[in-house]
């Protein structure tokens, strides 16, 4: 017993109950700034009215007050990371410590955002999103710090444990997601309905893992605690969620906004706050007794979608949409936009990796992918990845635009039907490939517009010419690897033809890229920059056609991955 | 790893991105409100000058005002010894309509009109906006004063102007600042006392009018032609009529709001 508890700081352990409990309190104090129209009540920052101590009237008191909890909060912050660095001897605990302190320091910056760019939504849902984000580390570091926690406990193995785990996690990112919601309609970016429909969400996984925790017959002790707590705070969160409407709708018209009104929201944004503290605390007591195993298999889902891809295409679209805003930028219909593309993009990853299980297990590169490392059982991976796809369609179709769907499941179906087959019959995948490989910047401007435009193409165009470089290097980069697996890239069979290619497709890039300010979609700060990155990006690839080691297929690599991202960078500054 | 280096590369972009927007849309205003000024005046003959006048009715029950609640603040309910009520919709004791703003929607196109001679003012007074709505030429000195013993920030929420807040101190020195470009309408909050709200319309012409106590307005000086007259209110939808005036004639105009 004392062993066990050996490496327990009692005071450490209360001194992050304590951070926890502040951090609540802080973000009680951010709602009533939100609920009060307080946030720019004081228009300097950091500083309040140039002092420390502004004049202490109306909603200053409000705002300021909440800046005192903030600063109290980041010190409280400092000195248990600190303390942990010195005492904690696991590290994974010492390192939330650090990423507590990281999320309190960009939390404060975000919130400093917030007072100099007069409140855009965008920066003001981050703050709301972020603060939940704190707390879930804070309260997490409250947890793993207690002496329970150090207990040594008996695993739980019976098969309905096993699934515990990653039941209480999907509820905890349910709760999080619909706190994130909630957020984008306090701000009025989302209506409602994403809100309720998130709400149904998290009451079904949640009584789904509250049931999975009563129905047990054994070990169910420390489960119930956090199960039961969640169990009070979904029904509260409900009436809640339905009392600050109703007291919403009866304020209308109202010329201020009134006390019952701010308490009833405030309080609904505390319990969310609490409901992601149980749902974390049942999902880290369900990790501890019954292990990660099910956490792992959501890893390889995970994987299964290809994030990094995903979050690439997102950025494409980001473009697009943002250079095809008429005016403003619609920032709903962006996160609509991203919701669906990230569906779609995701469900198409999972998709191609089913078909191509066998290809990918002969590439040392990918053969540890999840379904030819065998922890997923294909079936349930193409099922899985046809979902996704299928529920990104219809929701840009319902919540977008029809042309938008349109394109993305055309660049599903391409991908998958075109250009997967192709890769092990002949090099012109590449070139098939590129068709789809470019849509995403086009969802992002058709998403925005509704209408594809010749600008839009131009777009779409430098995309679709950029690939070949950027591809043509990895192949030739990882030419015994492709070989090993069958898939015919250029690069393979034929350096020469390569080579021209290279050349030919990056020359193509170069002019295509000054279209634009000969349009007059862009100007000349845009058309310098492109065609300078361009005359570099141009000599990589010479140097690739020239010699076509593959130190110079690493360097045109990386050179393409520098182009594309500065290249969008200037058009987006430059846009006219 | 490469993809990874790719999409922070990219995220990073598109921040940069984002803020250098956020920079440029500022510096372009400077530019384009020098432009009006390079073109030649339009002189209007005095001799042949038509006038609008009119009133702007309100149908139906009028609505029952808010009472304004200063208890988070004892300097602002302090200065009341009566119920303040909300100007969301002000009915006039005669059935008319107070805080409509009217001014001359198109018919103007080209015309360059004389700079206004001084500005306008907005006083903060027992924590309420003085005028709650009123207008300004773009361009035109906005004064802004504190006659309150408490601290107040002005905070104007244009959509085609550039958005500012800034704080005044209990009796500090007036705040002077114009819109350059015609918007209609910027809402004008303070946040520290989230019921002062205000109303500037701003347009690049003298022909606007904003009704009071008595309903009715008058747009004099205008050249005779044929006019879009718009009618603003915070609460209804605007309302507009084709009016067309000549030489020297006085023309009645009158819009009717219709309530719930």
């Amino acid at each position: 017993m004392t062993n066990a508890l050996a490496g327990t700081n009692v005071w450490l352990h209360r001194f992050a109950v304590f951070t926890a409990c502040a951090a609540f309190c802080l973000i009680v104090a951010g709602a009533l700034v939100t609920s009060n129209e307080a946030g720019l009540a004081v228009p300097d920052w950091p500083l309040s009215y140039g002092s420390l101590t502004p004049p202490w009237v109306g909603n200053i008191r409000y705002e300021h007050g909440h800046r005192m909890v903030a600063t109290f909060v980041g010190l409280l912050t400092v000195v248990l990371a600190l303390w942990l660095w010195r005492r904690e001897e696991r590290r994974w605990v010492r390192r939330l410590g650090w990423a507590a302190l990281g999320a309190v320091v960009v939390q404060g910056l975000l919130g400093g955002m917030t007072v100099l760019f007069l409140l855009p939504p965008a920066v003001s849902i981050a703050h709301a999103c972020l603060a939940q984000g704190f707390f879930a580390l804070v309260v997490t570091l409250a947890l793993v710090t207690g002496p329970g926690w150090r207990r040594t406990v008996k695993p739980l193995s019976d098969p309905g444990a096993s699934r515990l785990p990653v039941l209480a996690m999907a509820a905890t990112a349910a709760v999080f997601a619909q706190l994130a919601l909630g957020a984008s309609l306090r701000h009025k970016v989302l209506g409602i309905a994403p809100h309720l429909a998130g709400a149904a969400v998290v009451v079904a996984l949640g009584i789904y893992a509250i049931h999975a925790v009563f129905s047990r017959q054994t070990g169910r002790l420390r489960l119930e605690w956090p199960a039961g707590l969640l169990a009070a705070l979904l029904a509260a969160q409900l009436l809640l969620g339905l009392a600050s409407y109703m007291a919403r709708e009866a304020a209308r018209g109202a010329s201020q906004p009134l006390a019952a009104v701010v308490w009833i929201t405030v309080a609904h944004v505390a319990a969310g706050a609490v409901t992601l503290a149980a749902s974390l605390w049942l999902s880290w007591e369900a990790a501890r007794l019954c292990g990660l195993a099910s956490v792992f298999v959501v890893r390889d889902y995970l994987e299964l979608t290809k994030p990094s891809v995903t979050w690439l295409i997102l950025m494409s679209a980001a473009v697009g949409f943002y250079v095809g805003s008429p005016e403003a930028l619609d920032f709903g219909l962006l996160l609509t936009m991203f919701g669906g593309t990230a569906l779609v993009a995701s469900g198409t990853a999972a998709l191609n990796q089913w078909m191509e299980r066998d290809a990918d297990g002969r590439m040392r590169r990918t053969a540890s992918r999840p379904l030819p490392g065998g922890r997923l059982e294909p079936r349930r991976a193409f099922w899985f990845g046809l979902g996704l796809a299928v529920a990104g369609i219809a929701s840009l179709a319902a919540a977008v635009n029809l042309l938008t769907a349109g394109l993305a499941a055309f660049t599903c179906a391409s991908y998958l039907f075109a250009y997967t087959p192709l890769k092990s019959r002949t090099t012109w995948c590449t070139l098939v490939g590129a068709f789809p490989g470019a849509m995403p910047i086009l969802i992002g401007w058709t998403g925005a517009r509704n209408e594809l435009s010749l600008a839009g193409w131009i777009l779409y165009g430098l995309l679709f010419l950029w690939q070949f470089p950027h591809f043509h290097a990895i192949a030739t980069l990882y030419r015994e690897d492709y070989q090993r697996a069958g898939i015919l890239m250029l690069p393979t069979v034929d350096a020469k033809a390569t080579g021209r290619q290279i050349i030919g497709f990056t020359a193509a890039l170069v002019a295509l890229s000054a279209v634009p300010s000969l349009l007059g979609v862009s100007g000349n700060v845009y058309l310098a920059g492109a065609l300078a990155l361009g005359a570099a990006f141009f000599y990589f690839g010479w140097q690739v056609a020239l010699q076509g080691t593959r130190m110079q297929a690493r360097r045109l690599l990386q050179a393409s991955v520098f182009y594309l991202p500065l290249v969008y960078g200037l058009l987006v500054i430059d846009k006219l | 790893m490469n993809r990874k280096t790719l999409s922070s590369i990219a995220t990073l972009a598109l921040l940069l991105g984002a803020f250098g927007c956020g920079g440029g849309s500022g510096s372009s205003e400077a530019v384009k409100t020098d432009a009006p000024a390079a073109t030649a005046v339009t002189k209007v003959d005095p001799a042949t000058a038509a006038t609008i006048t009119g009133k702007v009715a309100f149908a139906g029950k009028a609505p029952a005002r808010n009472r304004l609640i200063m208890d988070a603040e004892p300097d602002c309910k302090a200065l009341h010894s009566a119920p303040v009520l909300g100007e969301e919709v002000v009915v006039n004791a005669n059935g008319t309509l107070a805080n409509v703003f009217v001014y001359v929607k198109a018919g103007l196109e080209g015309k360059t009109f004389e700079p206004a001679q001084g500005g306008i003012a907005l006083d903060q007074k027992g924590c309420v906006y003085r005028p709650h709505v009123s207008g300004a030429r773009a361009g035109q000195l906005i004064s802004i004063t504190n006659s309150d013993p408490t601290t107040h920030n002005i905070h104007p929420m244009p959509k085609v102007n550039r958005e500012w807040n800034r704080s005044q101190p209990p009796r500090g020195a007036n705040i002077e600042q114009s819109f350059p470009r015609p918007e209609i309408m910027i809402p004008v909050k303070c946040n520290v006392h989230p019921w002062m709200k205000s109303y500037i319309g701003v347009v690049d012409h003298p022909f606007f009018a904003v009704t009071g106590e008595q309903g009715t307005f008058e747009i004099k000086g205008l050249p005779p032609g044929e006019y879009t007259i718009a009618a603003w209110h915070e609460k209804y939808p605007a309302m507009e009529q084709k009016v067309t005036v000549a030489a020297s004639a006085s023309q009645a105009v009158e819009f009717t709001f219709k309530g719930d």
